[in-house]
């Protein structure tokens, strides 16, 4: 623990925070942001005189209120040498929301994970005391108009155990049975909420991942770090829609570093794409503004696409295409007209000449991007999709997002990522409306109309669709608590064929049904046994699954289906995997572990465990 | 205290592999590839998209000096010579092989002190396994007086109890003249000299050709001299990680963990299963008919019934037969074994005319301080009936006469048990099969018969230094001038007790 030491009072001062407020105040959590200190290292929040947290960000969501209660917050700083903690700031009082009204019945989170807490196959998804708006049936063509973008209305869809479980999965990488005890009773627009309004923290862990000498993994040091770094944060973050929707930007504004990106940059772009994805830390993020970084900042980008080839006198349009192609229009609109011309392509390409990459190591600024002037940047005329001026980069990103062609290209996107129902006109024309209400071309709202949507939840007793790899990887270390080590997970995506930071090219995966085909699908299914071995053997201080001398078949079952974090499982799988246990040997500890492992593989990764 | 004890845990095993620098780039093995590529070898189907359509067989984990394309590889490896050529698969047992336990002194002085300095582990000499201890077969000829097989390794109808008619050393070995069917060259005390106290090094020395320091393996050596620039698939390491013995400085090589047929498994595939923590083996086909199972309901939507069938078509083509490991070739090999899909894989890879020329296998837990017949004897029950097999599904595939097959280890072990077990020795055995391997006792046994017979830790002398083999394999098998690839040399010949002129015809 740090010692306080005796300093000047100029000193003291100068350490006590400022600007301490609440920003989002709910009925079970307090959201405290506070202006940053210079030569402040980190922050240790009190609530009435204790401390709840330490943090090197100006900002904590204290989660632990209960509604209606009244608290006393300060903060006090850390010294960039950590041993002189600040003086406390001057104490806000905060009460934290009334309780909500439950609107209906809701279905009561079941005891202990039992067999009996998997939805059956009859069952009409949802069960009991669904809101109105048809929670869980299959719904296509029939638009639940009503419930679109905002929610005025102080009650909303409350959530059965099998929501909240879509809900985690489209959103996140799987509900631990915490996440699913806390959310089951409470609304979709309570979750989403939460999603969208919640900077991210991870969970502790006491297994982080190891290289393979079993040291702490530097995400520079080689391309299997770099990726359990990022899989890490998947496995641990209490808000793991931030990393979905990073996750989806890097499928949209792809780079790979097969091209030689730099592990640095790729990190760099990463953590950029991170910013327009923690909607609570940055509430106004657009995808205008993402875009004019990807054009004009991110050194990746200007790397993969060349962007930094493209000078005055030297045009290279590799960026200006894909940016109209790949990143903001399509080729074509929804009617079939081509979006832009071979000539558009040449004269975007003109408007973002000037930007340079620092190309050389150990320069300061290397892997940065700046603007070049005049020497670089072609300053004549340009004619981009109809419009006529000496346009830089940034007039230029905004032609093309005014184009009426953006706004559902995007809103299409984005859609197919979180649901797998077919996009009702209504509903595009809603969610393109909120997209581009006053121009601003923001985010937050765009997904929340999405996130919120009632066909989202569509057939919940039959999920439909499927796991991408690293959703489906981390759904499993997630559920199992496996800890990584080496290349192992890295091994097998690359059989999934999905990497983090190496999409197979520029248009990012292809994505939905062409994740599955006879390799992918084995690959899935010993992804498994690789976890099993990193946690049952290689990582440090790992031992095998306990024995239970004695153990039925029904609790082997119901042992393994708990381990495996409670999934989805069809009534015809229930019984096929009831009657494979009934069927196996269990006279020894090695038999009755192995009869626990088999069923284990089975649910984690059998052809079930592959959609949500 | 003998400077060649070790404590129980054994990094030489893990030195074997390329650990300080990662893979300079993966890239899927296309099915495609392996099956000939679509539309023959020309550069239109090689395309990503193309090989890809039929799936991925494995990873490459490619080490080379600069990352190389899509194309440029591809293409190489299309354009391989298909002329045969002579290729090498080297299986390095790792752990130090027993070699006094394979092949057994004869000699009655030789017998008689292992004998009494084993009372626990010694085998029975020249007569079947009886009372619970493992017995043993003089070789054929003059060779007999020295040494015979350990009835572990020989097969049913030559007198042992490995578990197969056709398979075994006894088979292999032949009449040991070097004629037809005289496929199996023993080379027993073979290792290093001059013996180094520095244990650490031992692995190294074997797998650099060298007593001194390199960064290459005596076989990369031999591929950054005759390789091709762009084709990683000339030497492959079919292993998660490269062998030290194919690391280049030039020419591009790769590690291949696994290729197709191997269906669903809980078991094997690299030690990753259930049985190497706390489970026991579960057969593959059980395992890919519950897949199966689990696969047969329909659905409800087309994403899960496209989920279904891929898993449904993944179990029926490992459960028909119709992956490119196809049961009909590759017949006999012993069942769950690692070494079985191991050598199959090599087959199948050479029989792809991709342009492998060597392939490293790593394999075994030889390093048996205690326990060692629970230990070495299924292992060599297992290598005698996989060599065997391997060799006949070669002859299946045609392929045989321009593939030779090393086996060795990093060192012998002790004379003297200890425990259960034994401790780090010297002199290991080593051998080479295939048809144009000369046959027969290719090394001098130098003999046990007292402690004056040995070196001053109890271990056997050494009378061949192991780069004298690699000598010989390079300048005759390979083909390449072997002082330009091992340093030191030139090193003595093999000098065979039974006369014949060198180790390949």
């Amino acid at each position: 623990m740090s010692t306080v030491r005796t300093a000047t009072a100029a000193k003291k001062a100068a350490l006590t925070p400022k600007g301490l407020k609440a920003s989002a105040v709910t009925a079970g959590s307090i959201l405290l942001r506070w202006k940053s200190v210079p030569g402040a290292r980190g922050y240790v929040v009190l609530r009435d005189g204790k401390v709840i947290g330490t943090t090197a960000a100006t900002h904590l969501n204290d989660k632990k209120v209960k509604p209606g209660q009244r608290y006393r917050y300060q903060v006090r700083a850390r010294d960039r040498k950590k041993a002189w903690l600040g003086p406390a700031c001057k104490a806000i009082r905060v009460t934290a929301a009334p309780a909500k009204k439950k609107v209906a019945a809701p279905v009561a989170a079941p005891a202990k994970p039992i067999a009996a807490a998997v939805p059956a196959a009859a069952a009409p998804s949802g069960g009991g005391g669904d809101a109105p708006s048809g929670g869980g049936g299959p719904d296509p063509g029939d638009d639940g108009g009503t419930d679109d973008g905002g929610d005025d209305t102080p009650t909303g869809t409350v959530m059965t155990r099998a929501m909240v479980e879509r809900m985690f999965w489209r959103a996140g990488f799987g509900a631990s049975e915490a996440e699913r005890t806390a959310w089951t009773g409470k609304t979709v627009e309570q979750l989403v909420d939460f999603f969208l309004g919640t900077p991210q923290t991870l969970t502790p862990t006491s297994t982080p991942p190891v290289d393979g000498s079993n040291q702490p993994i530097d995400p520079l040091a080689s391309d299997n770090d770099l990726v359990m770094e990022w899989l890490d944060t998947m496995q641990r973050a209490q808000n793991p829609f931030i990393e979905r929707l990073t996750l989806f930007w890097h499928r949209h504004w792809a780079i790979s570093r097969a091209d030689g990106v730099p592990a640095e940059w790729a990190l760099t772009y990463r953590d950029r794409l991170r910013r327009f994805s923690d909607l609570a830390t940055n509430p106004d993020a657009s995808f205008r503004q993402l875009a004019l970084e990807m054009t004009t900042v991110d050194g990746a980008m200007s790397l993969f696409l060349t962007m930094w080839a493209n000078q005055k006198g030297q045009v290279n349009e590799n960026y200006a295409r894909e940016f109209m192609e790949l990143f903001c229009l399509g080729v074509f609109d929804a009617q079939g007209n081509p979006n832009y011309t071979q000539a558009d392509v040449g004269q975007l390409a003109k408007a973002f000449t000037g930007w340079r990459l620092n190309q050389s190591p150990g320069t300061p600024g290397y892997g940065t991007v700046a603007f070049g002037g005049s020497s670089f940047f072609d300053a004549t005329a340009k004619t981009i999709l109809g419009q006529t001026g000496t346009f830089g980069a940034a007039q230029a990103v905004d032609i093309v997002l005014s184009q009426p062609a953006h706004a559902p290209f995007l809103v299409r996107k984005l859609w197919g990522e979180f649901v797998s129902q077919p996009l009702p006109q209504a509903t595009l024309d809603s969610l393109v409306a909120t997209y581009t209400a006053g121009g601003a071309l923001k985010i937050k709202p765009l997904l929340r109309g999405i996130l919120t949507h009632p066909l989202l939840l569509s057939s919940l007793d039959e999920p439909d669709m499927i796991k991408p790899p690293i959703v489906y990887a981390v759904g499993v270390l997630k559920a199992l608590g496996v800890p990584m080590k080496d290349y192992v997970v890295r091994q097998e995506l690359t059989r999934m064929q999905q990497v983090p930071y190496y999409p197979p090219n520029v248009a990012g995966w292809e994505g939905g049904v062409a994740w599955m085909n006879t390799n992918t699908a084995q690959s899935r299914f010993d992804y498994v046994l690789f976890c099993f071995y990193m946690k049952y053997k290689w990582y440090p201080g790992a031992s095998s699954l306990a024995d239970v001398p004695g153990e039925s078949a029904t609790q082997a079952f119901d042992r393994a289906y708990a381990l495996a974090g409670s999934p989805w499982l069809s009534g015809a799988s229930r019984t096929q995997l009831q009657s494979m246990a009934s069927s196996m040997a269990a006279s020894s500890a090695a038999l009755r572990r192995q009869r626990v492992y088999a069923l284990l593989a089975y649910m984690l990764g059998g052809p079930d465990a592959q959609v949500m | 205290m003998n400077p060649l004890d070790r404590c129980t845990e054994c990094e030489e095993i893990e030195l074997a592999r390329v650990r300080d620098v990662p893979p300079s780039q993966t890239m899927p093995v296309p099915n495609a590839a392996l099956a000939g590529f679509p539309e023959g070898r020309d550069r239109s189907g090689l395309t990503r998209r193309r090989l890809m359509a039929a799936g991925m067989a494995g990873v490459a984990a490619i080490y080379g000096p600069k990352a190389l394309g899509w194309d440029e590889v591809w293409e190489s490896v299309a354009q391989a010579t298909v002329t045969p050529q002579n290729c090498l698969v080297v299986v390095y047992l790792a752990g130090g092989n027993d070699g006094l336990n394979t092949l057994v002194p004869m000699q009655s002085a030789d017998y008689g002190y292992y004998a009494s300095k084993r009372p626990l582990i010694h085998r029975l000499r020249n007569t079947p396994s009886a009372g619970g201890r493992v017995g043993s077969v003089a070789l054929p000829g003059l060779a007999g007086t020295d040494l015979g097989w350990a009835s572990v390794g020989v097969s049913s109808t030559g007198g042992g109890d490995n578990g197969d008619a056709s398979f075994g050393f006894d088979k292999l070995y032949g009449d040991g003249t070097g004629g037809a069917g005289s496929d199996l060259a023993i080379m027993p005390a073979v290792d290093y000299l001059p013996g180094s106290l520095s244990h650490f090094d031992s692995s190294d020395h074997w797998f650099n050709g060298s007593l001194g320091a390199t960064t290459t393996g005596w076989l990369g050596r031999w591929i950054d001299r005759n390789g091709s620039p762009t084709n990683p698939l000339q030497a492959v390491s079919l292993d998660t990680a490269l062998s030290k013995s194919i690391r280049t400085s030039v020419n591009p090589v790769c590690a291949i963990d696994t290729l197709t047929g191997l269906g669903f498994s809980l078991t094997s595939n690299g030690g990753y299963g259930t049985s190497s923590y706390g489970g026991v083996s579960t057969p593959d086909a059980g395992v890919t008919s519950q897949i199966s199972a689990l696969a047969q309901t329909a659905a409800g939507n087309v994403q899960l019934q496209r989920t279904r069938a891929a898993f449904a078509q993944a179990a029926a083509v490992y459960t028909t037969g119709n992956g490119l490991a196809s049961q009909a070739l590759g017949t006999g090999y012993p069942a769950n074994s690692q070494l079985s899909t191991k050598l199959k894989q090599a087959a199948l890879l050479l029989d792809a005319g991709l342009g492998t020329r060597i392939i490293t296998i790593h394999w075994g837990a030889f390093d048996t301080h205690g326990n060692q017949l629970e230990g070495q004897d299924p292992q060599l029950a297992e290598l005698s009936r996989a060599l065997g097999a391997f060799k006949a599904d070669l002859a299946t595939r045609g392929i045989e006469q321009n593939v030779s097959t090393l086996v060795f280890s990093e060192f012998g072990r002790r004379v003297a048990e200890n425990g259960s077990g034994t401790d780090h020795g010297a002199g290991g055995l080593m051998m080479a099969m295939g048809s144009q391997v000369r046959g027969g006792y290719a090394a001098p046994f130098p003999g046990c018969s007292g402690a004056a017979a040995l070196d001053g830790y109890g271990n056997l002398m050494v009378p061949t230094d192991f780069r004298s083999v690699y000598q010989t394999v390079l300048d005759e098998w390979l083909g390449d001038d072997p002082e330009a690839i091992i340093p030191g040399g030139p090193y003595p010949t093999l000098a065979r007790p039974d006369g014949q002129p060198a180790l390949f015809h």
